[in-house]
């Protein structure tokens, strides 16, 4: 267990270095002078270049890559900005914050969107996928099945907007979508939030119920299930207690992914809904072109994938004792 | 914008297990598989009519020259601004439902004045033939470098098993806003005007670049196992070339999860143009895009809704149809695959 | 007050906000009638009092302590609630207006501005006793400062601290804040100034200012500048203490010698300011200090902090914002609120928008004069969320803000707002080319698309063949600023530095400083105008100065080198428990010296 986890975590550095590697060579080709930032209005071209030379951008691109990759580790010193304490991701053009600082106080806003949303399709969709396959056959069956088609196809930047129309500007039944810390004002923090999760669930859910349904009745036809039903065992404990850990496992490879494809798609969602999150970050700094900001938010969002695949690797082990890992 | 995930994966990598089988099967018939396919999918009313509206929409797309010449309004101009008393002071439409009337059938545009109707019908021109561009481009990417490496093995595997390790990992929607910038910046100094058709193969070369990888490891799985089959085997030990083996022996029995995994893909694509296009790094202004109406819409929806349900329940229709589409086909493929 | 920066933050802001760009005002239109007439259509005329009422204070306008704003009490805490963290607290690099007017609270400068009930603004001593003194025209300039100032740690201001204060500014990481003094304190203004003096941190002095005693500061400048107490007026030009100077730390937690310091900043959270009880009111002709404590929230969008003002619970109550406007879809709504309309305050800022005209490209005067002509500016105005929200539509180079505005409409943009393509056509007939070509650059945005489309539409109906030409956000400044760029009319900002002409014209219409990246856009090089510049620098007496630019304004629309945009302006909220929240014209936005806990 250890020695895979281990192997993996220096897998996933590998491909983080590559990535960054990769974007940071990709992105510097970019001609843009960033210097114009830190400069006053008037801005004559000794100051740009005093500016080039206190950041550290009057060097060769890869010794300029180099201080970058040990500033994560070891920090590093900016005559413009002093010291950048480690992990230090640079300072962002466009703002001259520190990068990491930013990425930090926005993290929670996505992790909020994200977490609670899945909840909120985790639950509801094991909850009515396991009704489904407790009452074989039943409507609830087949409204689970058209409604995923249609959840599916629905875009967030269609339905988000629609249902602030009527909920918030309309009814004003919730309130429009901000972030207040769950540490501030919990309830605040949960009716502030409570439109993006009822959107994203909209678009996820009936697909969890789809498919914990499928999965359980599947499981329910397996051997060890007769076996157990066999000797005796009430058909409720086989089913809470059996049934439901095979069916988990498939539904836990999906949900890694579309935990992926929900932080990844933070980017629309936090867009839809004016929430300020990474994603938001990441589109305001591409329309900056605000190199370090672009670099930071992605490695950071990389390391959360491949982070969350390990992770997923792992609750499999813990689900299913047959699954080993080596 | 989401891009095609391992749900979809999952379903083809479903049906395309036994796809092979379902081929062989039917030669007992005497009926081709295409035949037989097309049998099937007759008998499905769904089908049929997801594919009518389909075509539909793919007709909109290709006639949206002639449609507008019919209605008589172009998506360029902006009327709102040219004809008094059809937009307030504050830029929104005078008529109740966005302006919607008999000259303006779907209604104007909030700011700008200009028709939503022929916006709408060149945006689905805009949006579509990207979407169909990035899949056949992605599609065939994905087959050469799926078969290769299934085929081939050893080191090339090890590649571009990595090259499609690392791109997964990449955050593909960060990516996809970030990576335009920069693939147009390669192009295009800073002085130098930004020409409307490189945004447009911008938009194809980013998609296709971050979309090929699920269906190349999708196929390498294929391959891999079909390469152990006999009738492989047989083909290599009496001394086919590697292109004969591949062309006549593996391409006709991955025909089906390549069609199915293009199918699932399509709408997807549509999905992540239209997203780029609501996140502002889309096509530009005065293109008329799909997406960027709902960035409109989104900006204007607490005064004029009515902007907001075109494009978005013109998009539900399609992705709807199109999805079901391809479960019928999936079906037609191989009539066991459970959903 | 960087154009520059002004501008990244303006898009960023049409970004994040999404809506900013056309959701114009809520329920505009969706289900009924326009929405004109009894609601927003009636707002009185957008004014600036303070138009004409620039002026250069005495001695008297300069002692403390500042009269009293009736019915003010002293205590409590004053919340302030913005989008951003302030970018920068160490004078020396503050150029914003939005870090202005917060070290204002604790950053004290040799004068300041001093506003008074009837909306008049006078220059006067803050740290000094006067505006300074001059005998020879504005090349020597003397500073007495008053008795009893005092750091936040007691010991007292010196002259030697001023000193320091400006010698610091040469320092290789002071690189954000204006340079004015810098290129004036060294012998040469044509060579850089940081290779005449490369700052105090090794030890050397810059003997251009003496210290004759603790009370005294000269300044020797290289050439004449008679507005030159204007310019320390910018917080860019504040105090700093030689004892307490941490360099670039200093920019997060800088020392007060105003009536707060600062107890904890972090960064992008909050800031906390308390009393500085060694600040002596007597010696403060601006500040009040009325509440005991400051506490600032950043990360608070304009949808949230609309809302919250317009919800005004709890804290709220006791909460200004200095930036954060009106959201743009909220304004009809607050606008006929006369409750909300109570604690609104509306203004125009410094901030002038104008469009360049290449005037080395497009050289004929007339088919500049036809831009003007035909330019949509009426519909550029409502994509943007209208007068309120934008702007004032302009006609000239000066904001009325600025001393000696003269207000004229040389091209009928009044009353054609929306242009005027029949008397483009004329012009382009006198000017011999009925068809000319303009290359239109943009910064590439959501909303400056949209706006391309409606400039391109209404050139078009004039005669013009446009190219529009799309540019990166991030390198618009770099694609523009070469002299020889390829462009014809693209998009500018500017507010002036000081609210005379001189910063307001020369460094754009100055022909001598036409330079790569220079702010000369237009690259108008006028000998006439040039020479006008001068002698306008040299008059001494304020007004009559004032009286020289606006005629030089009029000279430069003459040329039309430019289309004039917007004169922005400013439309916020604040707390019902809040009183002396006032709008700060130098600023453009809310100001917290007056402000009470009622």
């Amino acid at each position: 267990m250890t020695s895979y986890l281990v192997r993996r975590v220096a897998g996933a550095l590998v491909i983080l270095i590559i990535i960054s590697a990769i974007t940071f060579y990709l992105f510097y080709a970019v001609p843009r002078d960033p210097a114009r930032a830190f400069c006053g209005k008037i801005c004559p071209p000794e100051t740009l270049a005093l500016i080039r030379h206190n950041l550290g951008m009057d060097e060769p691109l890869f010794v300029q890559y180099w201080h970058w990759l040990v500033g994560i580790f070891a920090g590093r010193e900016f005559v413009q900005f002093g010291s950048c304490p480690a992990p230090c991701l640079g300072y962002s053009f466009a703002t001259q914050e520190p990068v990491f600082s930013a990425i930090v106080d926005r993290f929670p806003v996505t992790l909020s969107l994200t977490l609670g949303a899945s909840v909120v399709i985790l639950a509801f969709g094991i909850l009515t996928g396991m009704i489904a396959a407790w009452k074989v056959g039943q409507p609830l069956d087949k409204i689970a099945s058209s409604s995923s088609v249609i959840g599916a196809s629905l875009q967030i930047y269609f339905v988000g907007p629609l249902l602030a129309f009527y909920l918030v500007d309309t009814m004003q039944l919730i309130p429009r979508p901000s972030y207040v810390p769950i540490t501030e004002n919990p309830l605040d923090w949960f009716t502030h939030l409570m439109l993006p999760w009822v959107v994203l669930s909209i678009i996820f859910t009936a697909n969890y119920t789809r498919m914990t349904r499928s999965q359980m009745v599947e499981q329910l036809a397996e051997d060890y299930v007769r076996t157990a039903r066999a000797k005796g065992m009430s058909s409720r404990t086989v089913f809470f207690r059996f049934a439901w850990r095979g069916a988990m496992i498939p539904i836990i490879t999906i949900f890694g992914v579309d935990l992926a494809t929900l932080l990844g798609g933070a980017i629309i969602t936090e867009q839809t809904f004016s929430l300020h999150g990474i994603g938001e970050l990441a589109v305001r700094a591409v329309q900056n072109t605000d190199l370090p900001m672009l670099l930071g938010v992605t490695i950071v969002g990389a390391a959360a994938i491949v982070l969350l695949n390990i992770v997923v690797d792992v609750l499999y082990a813990f689900i299913d004792p047959r699954v080993r890992l080596s | 914008m989401t891009f095609p995930s391992s749900t979809a994966t999952d379903a083809a990598a479903e049906s395309a297990d036994t796809a092979g089988t379902a081929g062989s099967g039917s030669a007992v018939v005497g009926r081709s598989p295409g035949q037989l396919m097309w049998r099937r999918f007759r008998r499905d009313k769904t089908g049929v009519g997801s594919a009518i509206i389909v075509l539909a929409f793919f007709l909109i797309a290709l006639l949206a020259p002639v449609i507008a010449a019919l209605y008589g309004k172009d998506p360029y101009t902006t009327y709102g601004q040219n004809q008094p008393g059809l937009l307030n002071e504050f830029g929104y439409p005078i008529a109740p439902n966005g302006g919607m009337s008999g000259d303006f059938w779907f209604g104007l545009e909030p700011g700008l004045g200009r028709d939503v109707f022929t916006q709408l019908v060149y945006g689905i021109r805009t949006s579509l033939s990207i979407a169909v561009i990035v899949t056949v481009l992605s599609t065939i990417i994905g087959i050469v470098m799926g078969i290769t490496s299934g085929y081939v093995g050893g080191k090339t595997d090890y590649v571009i098993g990595r090259v499609i390790d690392t791109l997964l990992a990449f955050p593909s929607q960060l990516f996809l806003i970030v990576f335009l910038p920069v693939v147009e910046a390669a192009f295009v100094l800073p002085e130098e005007e930004t020409p409307v058709w490189l945004r447009y193969v911008s938009i194809c070369v980013v998609l296709t670049v971050l979309g090929w990888a699920t269906i190349a490891r999708l196929l390498r799985a294929q391959v891999l196992s079909l390469r152990a089959r006999e009738f492989v085997e047989a083909a290599r030990v009496t001394g086919a070339s590697p292109a004969r083996v591949i062309f006549k022996e593996l391409l006709p029995n991955l025909w089906t999860p390549i069609i199915i995994q293009a199918t699932l893909a399509l709408p997807l694509y549509v999905g992540a143009e239209a997203g780029l296009g609501f996140l502002g790094v889309g096509m530009t202004e005065p293109t008329p895009d799909w997406g960027r109406m709902f960035q409109v819409g989104a900006n204007v929806y607490h005064s004029d809704v009515t902007y907001l349900l075109f494009p978005g329940v013109s998009m539900l229709i399609f992705v709807v149809a199109f999805n079901l589409l391809g479960d019928s086909i999936r079906d037609a493929f191989d009539p066991r695959t459970k959903r | 007050m960087t154009s520059h920066s002004r501008r990244i933050a303006s898009m960023t802001a049409v970004l994040a906000a999404g809506a900013l760009a056309l959701a114009g005002c809520a329920k505009g239109g969706g289900g009924g009638a326009p929405q004109g007439g009894a609601g927003a259509t009636s707002q009185k005329p957008l004014e600036n009092k303070a138009v004409s009422a620039i002026s250069v204070g005495t001695a008297a306008d300069s002692t403390g302590p500042a009269p009293e704003v009736p019915g003010a009490k002293s205590g409590g805490t004053v919340y302030m609630i913005d989008r951003d963290d302030f970018s920068h607290l160490d004078p020396g690099r503050v150029y914003l207006n939005y870090n202005s007017s917060v070290s204002k609270l604790f950053t004290r400068t040799l004068t300041a501005y001093k506003h008074d009930d009837s909306g008049n603004i006078k220059l006067v001593g803050d740290l000094a006793t006067d505006t300074g003194t001059t005998t020879d025209g504005g090349k020597t300039w003397k500073f007495t400062l008053k008795d009893g100032l005092k750091w936040q740690d007691g010991s007292p201001i010196t002259s030697g601290d001023i000193k320091y204060s400006f010698e610091r500014l040469f320092a290789d990481f002071i690189t954000e804040g204006p340079d004015y003094a810098e290129t004036w304190l060294v012998p040469d203004p044509k060579k850089p100034f940081r290779d005449q003096y490369k700052g105090p941190y090794d030890g050397k002095e810059l003997d251009t200012i003496e210290t004759p005693d603790d009370k005294t500061v000269v300044f020797r400048l290289n050439d004449v500048h008679p507005d030159f107490n204007f310019t320390v007026a910018m917080t860019g030009y504040g105090a700093v203490p030689k004892a307490h100077d941490t360099k670039q730390k200093y920019d997060k937690q800088p020392f007060s010698s105003g009536p707060y310091k600062i107890v904890s900043h972090i960064t992008d959270k909050s800031l906390d300011l308390e009393r500085n009880e060694h600040w002596d009111p007597k010696t403060d002709p601006i500040r009040h200090a009325y509440p005991d404590k400051f506490h600032m929230e950043f990360g608070i969008q304009v949808q949230q902090s609309t809302e919250r003002f317009m919800a005004d619970a709890g804290n709220d109550k006791q909460a200004f914002t200095f930036h954060n406007a009106v959201a743009p879809e909220r304004t009809q709504e607050v606008l006929n609120d006369p409750e909300l309309m109570k604690r609104s305050l509306r203004g125009l800022t410094p901030f002038t928008t104008f469009y360049n005209i290449n005037t080395k490209r497009i050289t004929d005067v007339n088919v500049r004069k036809a831009i003007i002509t035909a330019w949509p500016s009426k519909q550029i105005q409502q994509l943007q969320g209208g007068e309120v929200s934008i702007g004032k539509i302009a006609t000239t180079v000066m904001s009325p803000t600025v001393l000696g505005y003269e207000a004229f409409d040389l091209y009928g943009k009044l009353a054609k707002p929306e242009g005027d393509p029949e008397a483009a056509k004329a012009l382009l007939a006198k000017s011999g080319n009925p068809n000319p070509t303009v290359v239109y650059a943009y910064n590439q945005t959501p909303t400056q698309e949209k706006v391309t489309v409606a400039i391109k539409e209404a050139l078009t109906k004039a005669g013009f063949k446009v190219v529009a030409k799309p540019l990166n956000a991030g390198t618009y400044y770099d694609a523009i600023g070469p002299v020889d760029n390829k462009y014809d009319v693209y998009w500018g900002g500017w507010a002036a530095d000081w609210p005379t002409g001189s910063t307001a014209i020369q460094p754009q219409y100055d022909g001598r400083l036409i330079a790569d990246n220079a702010p000369n856009y237009t690259h108008l090089n006028v000998p006439e105008i040039n020479d006008a510049i001068d002698k306008a620098n040299a008059i001494t007496d304020a007004a009559e100065a004032g009286k020289a630019w606006a005629a030089i304004d009029r000279q430069i629309m003459d040329q039309a080198a430019i289309v004039p945009e917007f004169y922005q302006t400013y439309f916020g909220l604040y707390g019902s428990g809040l009183g002396g929240v006032k709008f700060d014209p130098i600023e453009g936005e809310q100001s917290a010296l007056d402000i009470y806990v009622k």
